[in-house]
């Protein structure tokens, strides 16, 4: 039974693992905010931003790991936004022009918010 | 006879791999001078702004401004030109106060005051939407040589979308058009330009 608890902590740590969500996550959602992001995605990520109402799949939900149709890991999510995604009726654009630092701070705070609640405003 | 071939080809070769990126890069060059050649350089109009109040171009002597169309439901060239103005802006530091994107719509049926200002708000630019009557827009559109055509699609569910240009007008101090950026211009070059148009 104990090994089964250490497990199962051991397996949701690893789950979890690199999902900052300190001061680092925080500059991440600045620059989410800043670059229009929430537009579809929402201010909380969750997918429901103002022009994300006529888009059929919906703008993932970074708080459900099911919503992320093309992949989730951070080089998955990388090429998704730089490169735009044109398959499976996706229309997302491609975003060129974040610098790699800034770019890597965003995918940090998205993957801080797989499996959080959205309390926050 | 073989060594000579060899030797013509590999200098045919070399001739043109500098000369045809040479001479492509002086066609963009002369491509994107007729762009700006074409437009009247420094023409203004009146529009009413996203708070309802009248905007004169004129008015705005004295900032950078830049001015592009689009909608806010647009899927494309809008997010990811205001995106990277956002970019552009960050680049810009404390000179971006000088510096006003002004977003005009070609879809004044959907794009109210109100619903400009919101989408605006998305963006880290100091901008400030315009609207109008379609028939002042149109006149806009045409004094800048762009323009806007509502495309049919599959889905309804998209609502209206348009075909528009996607050029980004710089209109320096004067209120002279003195560059045109185009989509695939990069963050770090348009700041580089601004901040060359604010010294000169």
């Amino acid at each position: 039974m104990c090994k089964v608890i250490f497990l199962f902590f051991l397996l949701w740590g690893c789950e979890n693992a690199g999902a900052d969500t300190g001061p680092v996550a925080d500059k991440g959602k600045e620059l989410y905010l800043s670059y229009g992001c929430a537009l579809c995605h929402g201010r909380n990520g969750s997918g429901d931003g103002i022009n994300s109402q006529k888009f059929i799949p919906k703008p993932t939900d970074f708080h459900n790991p099911q919503s992320y149709l093309h992949g989730r890991d951070k080089d998955s999510i990388r090429r998704s936004i730089q490169n735009g995604i044109k398959e499976d009726n996706s229309i997302m654009p491609a975003f060129q022009d974040i610098p790699p630092e800034e770019l890597d701070q965003i995918i940090n705070y998205l993957q801080s918010l797989r499996n959080r609640r959205v309390y926050e405003n | 006879m073989k060594i000579k071939n060899w030797g013509l080809s590999i200098f045919v070769s070399i001739i043109m791999g500098v000369c045809l990126p040479a001479w492509g890069q002086m066609q963009m060059d002369k491509s994107a001078d007729m762009d700006l050649g074409i437009i009247n350089p420094q023409k203004d109009f009146t529009l009413h702004d996203q708070d309802g109040k009248i905007f004169h171009l004129k008015d705005h002597r004295g900032q950078i401004v830049l001015l592009f169309f689009g909608y806010t439901a647009c899927p494309d060239e809008c997010p990811t030109t205001l995106s990277k103005l956002a970019r552009v802006y960050a680049l810009l530091g404390p000179m971006g106060k000088q510096v006003l994107t002004v977003f005009v719509t070609v879809d004044p049926k959907h794009d109210t005051g109100p619903k400009l200002k919101e989408y605006l708000q998305y963006f880290k630019i100091n901008a400030i939407g315009l609207t109008g009557t379609k028939q002042e827009i149109d006149a806009v559109l045409s004094s800048y040589k762009a323009s806007s055509m509502k495309v049919q699609t599959n889905s309804s569910a998209m609502g209206d979308m348009f075909d528009h240009s996607d050029y980004l007008y710089l209109i320096d101090t004067q209120g002279k058009t003195s560059h045109l950026f185009h989509l695939e211009d990069k963050a770090q070059d348009m700041a580089q330009t601004i901040r060359g148009i604010s010294h000169g």
